[in-house]
């Protein structure tokens, strides 16, 4: 056992220059110090300015693009500030560094987000199992907490030696946010560097958040097994009293289906779920159910068929209380983070709660303690459901043509429409009985209700989308493998040569959110086209649920048809959105495993190591929310690039290669010294793309590194050129930037390269062994 | 310059700021402005390009004449691209609309030929809010150089100039009416 804080007392001390009596010195932390098998490396546990020389080595390869949302600041009392052009706010802020601060607040918010749910749940499992949990991962995970590793520079054995990582990523968090106060950083790179330096914070308290619930709650630990479960808005057993789950905590998920067994009861109750909190409770209950991610909230409330919504944190819409009441359905809260401005009933009597509850006396409670919410919540759906009248706030297809006769056809409710859905001729066709419109819109619908506000009319069209679909319901039932947790030690042992070699394509991660802007399928074929090709797809939160509900051409799921192993061709579903450091963490545990780098407090190496050689790609589609704001940036971070959907542009800072500047696309030869150009590789670090056609060639293309052998270069380039071929109709024109010898260049395609490179005057250049980083040159020249 | 519009942008809440362009309720103003430009780029996005605009053709067709007649560069960012090359149109980029317009506000860029900015970077077929970003770009770190032209019938407050949220059908006259102008 590591010592965690210690005390020196001394009576009298003495010393040639000083004389002291009853001197006692306490230390409150100290590292957990039994990690002998690897030196400490030169950042651990990383202060605000230590990464800050990486980070500009990325900034000046990738410098940001801003495009602003708002010209204006408005944060503090000398403002608004116009802060359009080359103007000044009354603090002398520019607008690219006001764009900079901006998604370092950002950052600051998502990476909170993970780090106060792993805080809760951390503490939560010491009061619940004892501080002495081991982190035992399996026989198959020795590297368990890569991310901590590499950043923290512990190796954790218990779950109490999390706090430290936690710790740190809390000071973190609040110096990067104090950063943010008027009059503070005047260059946006420096914000910029910090948004990178938060947001590694971010994986490691998502790290932590994972592992402490695999370990507490013994969810699959790298499972590539991990049982198939049920999918959908039509997997409910309408004959069953049914308690919704909505958010990203899964405590007090747990405490259900825990309770539900100790009282005999499990199977009595239908328990699905919105979002993470859905996709960790599958990890726990295999029975548990899985409605849909965040664009479901509406659709499932508004059928009428929960009876008591329980809600945490997160994602969760915050007129819940509203839509609930409109269905005659309770709500019951439990998280901090998410009061909804009820009263604490913590201390209540709980039968009495209830009775109130059921009676309609009481429309919510909120009760912090999540055994007893629990309680409250099952004994609440059990009374409410035989005598609940199942009220739907859904008009009936009658309903909906008189309703439909108000449109005045304003279109305020299209433009209203995050994705500019033709919800008015769609309305005023249904004012005939139509409603074909209203149902094609259904599956691009993100049902998030702002065409209701937008109505002028009052005409619920959102509501209108949905009725119009219901006939389809009843078939929304779909597969998704449950969360397997990280990648295993032995898989890395197994891809990790093909991987840094280039022979294994790339990984496609699919990394969440829900803001899509035509619905799920572009994510899933997607998927399907990687899956074919041989990449290896891994999925997490509401990403891993687009994939589930879709289905191939012979009837399968995509997590049917394709295994689930971390291999060519396989699809894992790592979890939820806090598993998103298994993904930053199976990257480390390629350098690890494979390449032997030390990971202790050793970020900057490892995060070169991965730019240089692994051909991983992150895609966040529906990227919508801060925590995704700060994943990609931690992945950026990492040296992993990643695409974002149209939408993601409004996060108003893109970090693009200049490929037009070849002075940018330089490495040193790690083993001579020398400066190599290299290839634009990876193009991007983050990017918006218009459609899922642009994503897919993008993908390909950002799958290509430094240090790709010839054949994997070629194998690489073979994907990318195919896809653009296929989809553009022609050879990428840059393609002869990525030949470094003859032998990179794809067979299928030679004599069009060859061509190409004949009139570009291209001349073989040899392979590095790259690095960014001068310190890691082994013999200078 | 602060103005004060009669018109919202066609998403109410696309006001970024002070600054904003034109919203034009006359299309020849836009034909004009695109036929007199020294050095024009068009870029063409994903978004509804396929929509009939009359005389059984597409909008992507009548971009596609306009590009061959005029000779006009153009950069293709999603599957557009396609069509332009099956046309025998050999697009100046197939790229990002982010990196074209990242390229676009550096100040040191020589253009996709070498040989300077372009005056006018007109958009066309592409989603109203990524538009609205890549314009709001634009407006602030390239207007001394290169200035923004929305051909959808979107009122764009970012963008210098557009069509004031014209409904469809006026839309479909208007395009023709600035393309065969600028054609002429």
């Amino acid at each position: 056992m590591a010592k965690e804080s210690a005390t020196f007392k001394f009576d009298s001390l003495s010393t040639p220059n000083i004389k002291v009596k009853g001197l006692q010195i306490n230390i409150r932390e100290l590292p957990v110090e039994e990690w002998t098998e690897e030196p400490q490396g030169p950042h651990p546990m990383p202060e605000l300015v230590d990464l800050r020389n990486w980070f500009h080595i990325l900034l000046r390869r990738y410098p940001p693009f801003y495009a602003p949302v708002c010209d204006y600041c408005c944060l503090c009392t000398f403002g608004k500030c116009d802060l359009s052009r080359e103007k000044h706010g009354a603090c002398g802020l520019t607008l690219p560094t006001q764009q900079a601060r901006f998604v370092t607040i950002a950052c600051c918010i998502g990476a909170s987000c993970h780090c106060g749910h792993s805080r809760h749940l951390l503490h939560h499992l010491i009061e619940k199992f004892g501080r002495n949990v081991p982190i035992d991962m399996g026989t198959e995970i020795e590297l368990e907490a890569p991310v901590v590793r590499t950043v923290i520079g512990i190796k954790p054995r218990i779950i109490k030696d999390l706090e430290v990582a936690l710790n740190q990523t809390e000071t973190e968090i609040m110096h990067t946010l104090a950063s943010t106060h008027t009059g503070q950083e005047s260059a946006a790179i420096d914000y910029e560097a910090k948004a990178l330096l938060v947001s590694v914070y971010d994986h490691v308290g998502m790290e932590v958040a994972d592992l402490v619930q695999i370990v507490a709650y013994n969810f699959p630990k790298g499972d590539e097994d991990a049982p198939l479960v049920d999918l959908g808005l039509g997997v409910i057993d309408k004959d069953k009293p049914f308690l919704l789950l909505i958010g990203h905590n899964v405590a007090g998920a747990i405490e259900i289906v825990d309770y539900l067994k100790e009282t005999g009861k499990y199977g009595t109750i239908e328990l699905g779920g919105i979002c993470c909190t859905a996709l960790d409770s599958t990890r726990y209950d295999f029975g548990a159910k899985i409605i849909g991610p965040i664009t479901y909230q509406l659709r499932i409330v508004r059928s009428g068929l929960p009876d008591v919504i329980m809600v945490d944190e997160q994602c969760i819409r915050t007129d819940i209380i509203e839509e609930a009441k409109a269905i005659n359905a309770r709500v019951i809260a439990w998280n901090e983070k998410a009061c909804h401005g009820l009263p604490d009933s913590t201390h209540e009597d709980e039968d009495k709660l209830v009775e109130e509850l059921v009676a309609g006396k009481r429309d919510a409670v909120l009760i912090f303690d999540t055994e007893k919410a629990s309680r409250v919540a099952v004994k609440t759906v059990e009374k409410m459901f035989p005598i609940r009248k199942k009220q739907r706030n859904l008009p009936t297809d009658k309903e909906m043509i008189e309703i439909a006769k108000k449109c005045s056809g304003c279109f305020n409710c299209q433009r209203a429409c995050p994705n500019n859905l033709y919800t008015t001729e769609a309305v005023i066709a249904a004012q005939s009985g139509d409603f074909t419109k209203l149902e094609g819109l259904y599956e691009s619908c993100l049902a998030c209700g702002r065409c209701e506000d937008a109505c002028p009319n009052g005409i619920p069209v959102t509501g209108m989308i949905i009725q119009s679909w219901q006939k389809n319901v009843r078939n929304e039932k779909w597969k998704i493998r449950a969360g397997r947790g990280p990648v295993k030690d032995t898989e890395i042992r197994a891809v990790g040569a093909p991987l840094v070699l280039g022979e294994i394509p790339g990984i496609i991660a699919l990394i969440g959110c829900g803001n899509l802007p035509n619905g799920n399928m572009e994510v899933a074929r997607l998927a399907e086209e990687f899956l074919k090709r041989r990449y290896i797809v891994v999925a997490t939160g509401c990403h891993a649920m687009d994939l589930g509900r879709y289905r191939t051409e012979d009837g399968l799921t995509l997590y049917e048809k394709y295994p689930g192993v971390f291999d060519a061709g396989g699809l894992c579903n790592i979890g939820s959105c806090v598993s998103n450091a298994h993904i930053s963490g199976a990257c480390i545990k390629v350098a690890s495993i494979f390449a032997r780098r030390n990971l202790r407090g050793n970020f900057e190496e490892i995060a070169d190591y991965i730019l240089n050689r692994i051909g991983a790609v992150g895609i966040s589609w529906g990227a919508m929310s801060q925590k995704a704001a700060s994943i990609a940036t931690g992945f950026n971070a990492f040296g992993v690039p990643a695409i974002v959907g149209p939408h993601g542009s409004k996060y108003r800072r893109q970090y693009l290669g200049k490929t037009y500047n070849e002075d940018a696309w330089f490495i040193h030869d790690a083993r001579t010294g020398e400066k190599f150009k290299i290839g634009p590789a990876p193009e991007n670090l983050i990017m918006s793309c218009e459609t899922i056609d642009e994503a897919t060639v993008m993908a390909a293309k950002l799958c290509i590194r430094p240090a790709d052998n010839f054949k994997g270069r070629a194998v690489k380039l073979t994907h990318w050129i195919d896809l653009h071929k296929k989809i553009y109709g022609t050879m990428p024109d840059d393609v002869w930037k990525f030949i470094r010898v003859e032998a990179d260049i794809p067979l299928t395609f030679k004599s069009e390269i060859m061509k190409m490179l004949k009139e570009k005057g291209w001349k073989e250049k040899s392979i590095p062994d790259p690095t960014n980083l001068p310190r890691l040159i082994k013999k200078k020249k | 310059m602060i103005k004060i519009f009669k018109i919202k942008p066609w998403r109410p809440t696309h006001i970024n700021g002070p600054i904003a362009g034109t919203p034009v309720y006359k299309p020849e103003i836009i034909g004009k402005i695109i036929k007199k430009a020294k050095r024009p780029l068009l870029i063409v996005g994903g978004y509804e390009y396929d929509v009939d605009i009359g005389n059984g053709k597409t909008y992507l067709d009548l971009l596609v004449e306009l590009v061959k007649k005029k000779k006009i560069p153009v950069v293709a960012t999603t599957e557009v691209a396609k069509t332009f090359v099956e046309k025998d149109i050999k697009p100046v980029a197939i790229m990002s609309v982010s990196n074209v317009i990242h390229r676009v506000c550096d100040e040191n860029w020589k253009g996709f030929d070498g040989k300077g900015h372009y005056d006018w970077v007109i958009i066309a077929a592409m989603v109203y809010y990524l538009q609205s970003q890549m314009f709001s770009a634009m407006k602030h770190f390239s207007y001394k150089w290169s200035k923004g032209i929305s051909l959808d019938r979107y009122f764009q407050p970012n963008a210098s100039f557009c069509l004031a949220n014209f409904k469809v059908e006026e839309w479909k006259k208007a395009i023709n009416d600035i393309v065969k102008l600028i054609m002429e």
